[in-house]
């Protein structure tokens, strides 16, 4: 039998696809008794949909977010002086 | 004055305008670094003006500084994971606070390893994410942006950072545990202030 510590690297590696037949009934039989191994693989589930709808949707960062100006000036430079 | 008001097809002096801030925006969220987001631009700015004449005009222009830029946050994901100031960030590792020797939960975590994220609305649910990911090892944090936000492949990732595919199963793992974890301890000591 696998401890949480072992079936949470499990929990993690079948967010990424491949895991054996075998290793996946013993997470489902880990989790029937262990509730916090169900709330926390449920966490990871949720971290990783999260990222990835945040992703799809406009990036994390929001709107007001801008190019700094200082930075706008150098690569305006760098851009006008290139062009020649 | 340019007698002509309507841009050439890719017209250089245009970018900066048009796409300076959508790129940033971009490169500040996979690499969550005001400096290296704005070096990352420039770069891709000055590589796109550099081969100017390999943009076909078949695709749109912007997806095809994108396609410049993501190389370049490639470039600075490659650069951290060699940084020695990026190795000994994870000294302590993250398995060891919360499991026992063996194996089980440490008492001391299970009150917020057991705090349900159910109830945490999407958008509290992503600025404590936010917050949590910025916290991770950056080397940490990257691989798990390529495969998260970026949908690459295990193995692809491995090849892009020049890891082993075990050493990636175990930034990944960390990464997910640092993030469960903080994430919990965040929402359940906002339950408690309430």
């Amino acid at each position: 039998m696998f401890n949480c510590r072992k079936i949470s690297e499990l929990v993690s590696r079948s967010l990424d696809g491949d895991l054996s037949f075998w290793k996946r009934v013993q997470i489902r039989m880990h989790m029937m008794m262990c509730s916090l191994c169900r709330k926390f693989r449920r966490a990871l589930l949720r971290i990783d949909g999260e990222v990835r709808n945040a992703a799809e949707q406009e990036f994390v960062a929001d709107e007001n977010v801008v190019l700094p100006e200082s930075r706008r000036e150098q690569i305006k430079e760098l851009i006008e002086s290139g062009q020649d | 004055m340019d007698q002509n008001p309507q841009p050439a097809a890719s017209d250089p002096a245009t970018w900066l305008d048009q796409y300076g801030d959508y790129l940033y925006r971009f490169a500040l969220s996979r690499l969550r670094d005001g400096d290296a987001a704005e070096e990352a631009v420039q770069e891709t700015f000055v590589a796109a003006l550099r081969n100017k004449e390999q943009f076909s005009g078949k695709g749109s222009e912007r997806g095809w500084l994108m396609g410049i830029l993501k190389r370049k946050i490639i470039d600075f994901y490659r650069k951290r994971q060699r940084d020695p100031v990026n190795l000994d960030e994870e000294s302590g590792s993250i398995s060891d606070m919360l499991f026992d020797k063996g194996g089980h939960w440490k008492k001391e975590v299970r009150g917020f390893i057991a705090k349900s994220l159910d109830s945490l609305e999407v958008k509290e649910f992503r600025s404590i994410l936010q917050k949590c990911l910025a916290l991770l090892p950056s080397r940490q944090a990257d691989a798990f942006t390529m495969r998260t936000m970026d949908d690459r492949e295990a193995d692809d990732i491995c090849k892009e950072l020049d890891i082993s595919s075990s050493n990636y199963w175990v930034i990944l793992h960390r990464a997910r545990l640092r993030l469960a974890s903080c994430i919990k301890q965040n929402w359940f000591q906002a339950g408690e202030n309430v």
